[in-house]
C-alpha cells in the first residue's frame, strides 16, 4: 500500500512539473491581491457549496490601516501558520462536498465507475467549482493539472470521489481563491482599468460581501460589465437585493471599528453587568441602528449622529435603564430627550470600546471619534510623557477634566489634547460601559466643550456638531471609496471621490446614492500597475 | 521545572506563556528522556521567547551585581533554581536611527529583530525566533508555535518581517488540537510510520504551487514577496515526516 502511494505522489509531482510552463494570460496585469476576510471566505463557501458545509479553522487576523481593516487585505500575506489552517479547511470542505451525503446535490455528473478515474466528470466538476472559486474560468493548464491529480489519486485510492476531493482541495487552497486577484487591462494610452471578472468580484464583495453569483459571472463573461449601461443594470440589481445588508454590515463593522469588541474587557468588580453577551449585543445594536437608517429607511446618514432611535435586547436594557417586557429578542426603542443619548456615538458600543477597563477615557473616545467620523487621525504621543497627573484618580483632582487640564499644560501634549479632548469630555456623562452619570468622585461633571470655535454641551451637543460638520459625510465617502477599492484612506486624494461626495450630499446623504456614485464612477475601476511588472517597467522607461 | 501537557494548557490559560517554542518535551517520552536516548537520537534543540508587558520594576528585577554570584532579586526569586543556567540582560539601549520613536513598540521591535522599526506595530525583518528556527527547526512538524493569553491572535511577537505577524493561538483547546490532535504521532514509538495523509496532501500542494507560480509571474515585486512568504510552508511540509519531532 505504501509503495502505491509513493508512486502516486511521484506521478502527480511530474505532472505538476509539466504544467509549470509559463501560462501568461495575454493582456492584463495583476494590480492587486486582496486576501479574503474571514466573513468573505465563509460567505463564499456558503454560496458555492451550501450553508450546511461546516467551515472550521483559524483565519489570519487583519490589521487596521487608514481606519479600515479592508485596506490591509491588499498588503497582508498568508503566513505559513495561516496557510496550514487554510490547507486543513480546504481539505475539510472538499471532503464534505464529495461525501456520500452531499455528492448527489453538489456533483452534477456520475463517474463511469466509482473506483476508476473519469476525466470527463472530473473536468466538469472542476470547471464548475473552479469558476465559482477563482471568480473566473480556469485556464486549461489549471484545469488539466486538477484532472490529472484526481486521476492519479483515484488510481492510488480506488475511489473516484477521493480523487475529486483532492482536486477540489487544491482549488480551495490556491492563491487564486484565498486572494481576490484583481487584473487590469490597458484602457487608453497610460490608463489601466479592471477586467470584467475583477469588476464582478469587486462589486460582489462590496455589495454582498460574497463571491459573484452566476448572473454576475455571466455579465462578466458576456462583457456586459464593460459598458456603462450594463454595469449600471448589475449595480441596480445588486443594490435591490436584501443581501445588500450583508455588504453594508461588513463595511460599517469595519468603519466603526466594531471588531475592537473582540478584545474589550471591563473590570468585573466595578462593572459586574459587563459580559461577553453584553458586548456582542452592543455591537449588534450599532449595526442594526446603522443598517436600518442607511438601507431600510433610506435615511440621511448625518442622523446617525443624532437619532434617538435604536434597537435593544434584554442585556442592553439593563445598562440603558429601561424596562424590557417583550417576547422578541430585539425591539426598537426611542430614547427621550431627557435620557441624553444622541445617535450611535452614545451607544454602549462606542462608549465602551474606547474607554479603559475601569474608567472612561475622554482622550480615547475623542481620538477614536475624530478618526472614525472626521477622518482626522491623531499622531502617537511623544515618548517622554509624564502621565502621573492623568492617572492619579485618588488625588486632589477629582474629575478627569481637571486631570487632563493639568496634564495638558505641557505644550507638546496640549496641541493634540485640545484637538481630541473636547469631544471626549462632552461624553463624560456616560461611564466606561455606557451608563449615564452626573458626578465623578462626588463632583459634578462638566460636559461643555469648544471645538474649532464652536461651543456645545454634552453628547447631544456633540451629535449636532458632528451632524452639521461637512467633514463627517466627506469622511463617510472617503472610507466607503477606500473600502471598496481596498486602499489606505489616508493615501486617497480627495479628487478621486469628489463627485461621489457631491452626489451623496445632493441626495440628502443617502448611502445608496453614494454607493451608486462610487461604483459607477470611472475612478472605481481605475488601476495603477504595481512596480516591477512588465508593463510598469515599460511605462517608466518611456 | 516540571512540564507536562497539563502545564502547557494551564500556562496559556493563566497567561504564563506568551510565546512558546516547539513542544519537544521530554515528559512525552519519560522523565529523563531515556526513552529517546534508547532510540539513539539526539534531543533536538528548542528555542523559546517569552514576552509580557509591564509588571517588572527595575529595582526589583535587575540584579545589583554582575557575574555568577549575584543576589537574586525579589522578582527573579521564582527562577532561583535555574540561576546557574540563566543570564539576565538589562540596560539595553535602542538606537532608533532616523525612525520615529514609537511608544511601546520601538524597543520590542529593535530587541527582537536588531532593526529599529520604521512603522508602528510592524517588524522590519525576521524576529530572532524565526531566524533561529530556520536553523534548528528543519524537518520539524511545526517550525514554530506562538501562543498569546490576551485573546487576540494579532498579539504575536513572531514574524517573518513585513506587515504580517505569525498569528498566535489564543485558546488552549486550539493549541492542544494543533499539537496533539489529528496527525500527532508519539515520537518515542519505535514503529513510527510516515502519515500517508500528509503525503497525499503533498501532491495537492504541488498543484497549488504551480498556481502560485503562474500568479507570481504577473505580479509586482512586493506582491511576489507576499506570496513567497506564505508558500515557504510547502518546503517545510515536504520535510515534515521526521519521527523525532513532535
Amino acid at each position: 500500500m505504501r509503495k502505491g502511494i509513493s508512486v502516486a505522489i511521484l506521478t502527480a509531482g511530474i505532472l505538476a512539473g509539466v504544467c509549470q510552463l509559463p501560462a501568461m494570460a495575454t493582456g492584463g496585469e495583476v494590480v492587486s491581491m486582496r486576501r479574503l476576510t474571514e466573513q468573505e471566505y465563509r460567505n463564499s463557501i456558503g454560496d458555492i457549496f451550501g450553508k450546511d458545509i461546516v467551515v472550521q479553522g483559524v483565519f489570519e487576523p487583519g490589521k487596521r490601516i487608514g481606519g479600515l481593516i479592508e485596506a490591509s487585505a491588499a498588503i497582508l500575506s498568508v503566513t505559513p501558520v495561516g496557510f496550514d489552517s487554510y490547507s486543513k479547511m480546504a481539505d475539510s470542505i472538499a471532503m464534505q462536498a464529495t461525501s456520500e451525503k452531499a455528492r448527489d446535490r453538489l456533483i452534477s455528473c456520475k463517474p463511469g465507475s466509482a473506483s476508476q478515474p473519469d476525466d470527463a466528470c472530473a473536468a466538469q466538476t472542476f470547471n464548475h467549482y473552479g469558476r465559482m472559486l477563482f471568480r473566473r474560468p480556469l485556464t486549461s493548464d489549471e484545469l488539466q493539472s486538477r484532472v490529472k491529480l484526481a486521476a492519479s489519486m483515484t488510481t492510488a485510492s480506488g475511489s473516484f470521489y477521493a480523487g475529486l476531493r483532492y482536486g477540489l482541495a487544491s482549488l480551495l487552497q490556491s492563491s487564486n481563491f484565498l486572494f481576490r486577484v484583481e487584473v487590469a487591462v490597458a484602457s487608453g494610452s497610460n490608463d489601466y482599468t479592471l477586467d470584467a471578472y475583477s469588476r464582478a468580484a469587486r462589486l460582489s464583495y462590496l455589495f454582498w460581501n460574497t463571491t459573484p453569483d452566476p448572473e454576475l459571472l455571466k455579465a462578466a463573461q458576456t462583457n456586459q460589465l464593460a459598458s456603462p449601461a450594463g454595469l449600471s443594470a448589475q449595480i441596480d440589481r445588486l443594490m435591490a437585493s436584501p443581501r445588500l445588508d450583508n455588504g453594508m454590515r461588513a463595511f460599517f463593522s469595519d468603519m466603526l471599528q466594531l471588531d475592537n469588541f473582540d478584545n474589550v474587557s471591563k473590570d468585573s468588580l466595578l462593572y459586574p453587568k459587563w459580559s461577553v453577551q453584553l458586548a456582542a449585543a452592543a455591537r449588534e445594536e450599532t449595526l442594526r441602528t446603522t443598517i436600518a437608517l442607511a438601507l431600510h429607511e433610506n435615511g440621511d446618514m448625518r442622523e446617525l449622529m443624532t437619532t434617538p432611535k435604536t434597537y435593544i435586547n434584554r442585556n442592553l436594557a439593563a445598562i440603558y435603564g429601561v424596562p424590557f417586557d417583550f417576547d422578541a429578542d430585539w425591539v426598537p426603542l426611542t430614547f427621550t430627550p431627557q435620557q441624553g443619548r444622541s445617535g450611535i456615538i452614545t451607544q454602549i458600543s462606542m462608549l465602551s470600546m474606547f474607554s479603559h477597563p475601569g474608567r472612561s477615557s475622554p482622550t480615547e473616545r475623542g481620538v477614536a471619534l475624530m478618526d472614525i467620523f472626521l477622518c482626522e487621525p491623531t499622531p502617537t504621543p511623544p515618548n517622554n510623557v509624564d502621565f502621573s497627573a492623568v492617572n492619579d484618580t485618588n488625588g486632589p483632582l477629582r474629575t478627569v477634566r481637571e486631570r487632563l487640564m493639568a496634564h495638558a499644560t505641557n505644550p507638546a501634549c496640549a496641541s493634540c489634547h485640545t484637538h481630541s479632548d473636547p469631544i471626549g469630555l462632552s461624553l463624560e456623562g456616560f461611564d466606561t460601559i455606557g451608563r449615564p452619570r452626573s458626578t465623578e468622585n462626588g463632583k459634578l461633571i462638566d460636559v461643555s466643550a469648544t471645538i474649532q470655535g464652536k461651543s456645545f454641551v454634552g453628547a447631544q451637543g456633540l451629535g449636532r456638531f458632528l451632524h452639521d460638520n461637512p467633514k463627517y459625510p466627506a469622511c463617510v465617502a472617503r472610507k466607503l471609496y477606500s473600502y471598496a477599492k481596498g486602499v489606505d484612506s489616508e493615501d486617497v486624494v480627495a479628487r478621486e471621490f469628489k463627485a461621489d461626495t457631491k452626489a451623496f450630499g445632493d441626495s440628502g446623504y443617502r448611502i445608496r446614492n453614494l454607493l451608486k456614485a462610487v461604483t459607477e464612477s470611472e475612478e472605481f475601476f481605475r488601476a495603477v500597475p504595481p512596480v516591477g511588472t512588465a508593463k510598469s517597467t515599460r511605462l517608466a522607461s518611456q | 521545572m516540571k512540564l507536562d501537557r497539563r502545564f502547557l494548557l494551564r500556562g496559556t490559560c493563566q497567561g504564563a506563556l506568551a510565546v512558546l517554542g516547539l513542544p519537544f518535551l521530554d515528559c512525552f517520552l519519560d522523565n529523563k528522556g531515556q526513552a529517546l536516548a534508547a532510540t539513539g537520537k539526539r534531543i533536538p534543540t528548542r528555542f523559546n521567547t517569552f514576552f509580557y508587558g509591564l509588571g517588572l520594576t527595575k529595582s526589583l528585577w535587575v540584579p545589583k551585581a554582575t557575574g555568577l554570584n549575584y543576589e537574586t532579586t525579589e522578582q527573579l526569586k521564582p527562577l532561583e533554581a535555574f540561576k546557574q543556567k540563566m543570564n539576565v540582560f538589562s540596560g539595553s539601549r535602542v538606537m532608533i536611527d532616523d525612525n520615529p520613536n514609537f511608544q511601546h513598540w520601538s524597543g520590542v521591535g529593535a530587541s527582537t529583530t536588531g532593526i529599529s522599526p520604521s512603522k508602528n506595530g510592524q517588524f522590519d525583518s525576521k524576529t530572532i525566533d524565526q531566524t533561529i528556527a530556520d536553523v534548528i527547526s528543519r524537518g520539524a512538524r511545526f517550525k514554530s508555535i506562538a501562543a498569546a493569553c490576551a485573546g487576540d491572535p494579532k498579539q504575536s511577537y513572531s514574524s517573518l518581517g513585513g506587515p504580517n505577524n505569525l498569528p498566535a493561538e489564543v485558546s488552549p483547546l486550539s493549541l492542544y488540537t494543533r499539537l496533539f490532535g489529528p496527525g500527532f504521532q508519539d515520537p518515542s514509538r519505535t514503529d513510527w510510520k510516515p502519515n500517508p495523509e500528509i503525503m497525499l496532501q503533498q501532491s495537492v500542494l504541488s498543484v497549488v504551487a504551480v498556481d502560485r507560480k503562474r500568479v507570481t509571474q504577473r505580479l509586482g515585486v512586493s506582491d511576489q514577496a507576499r506570496l513567497d512568504q506564505s508558500f515557504t510552508v510547502r518546503a517545510r511540509r515536504s520535510l515534515g515526516l521526521s519521527p523525532v519531532h513532535a
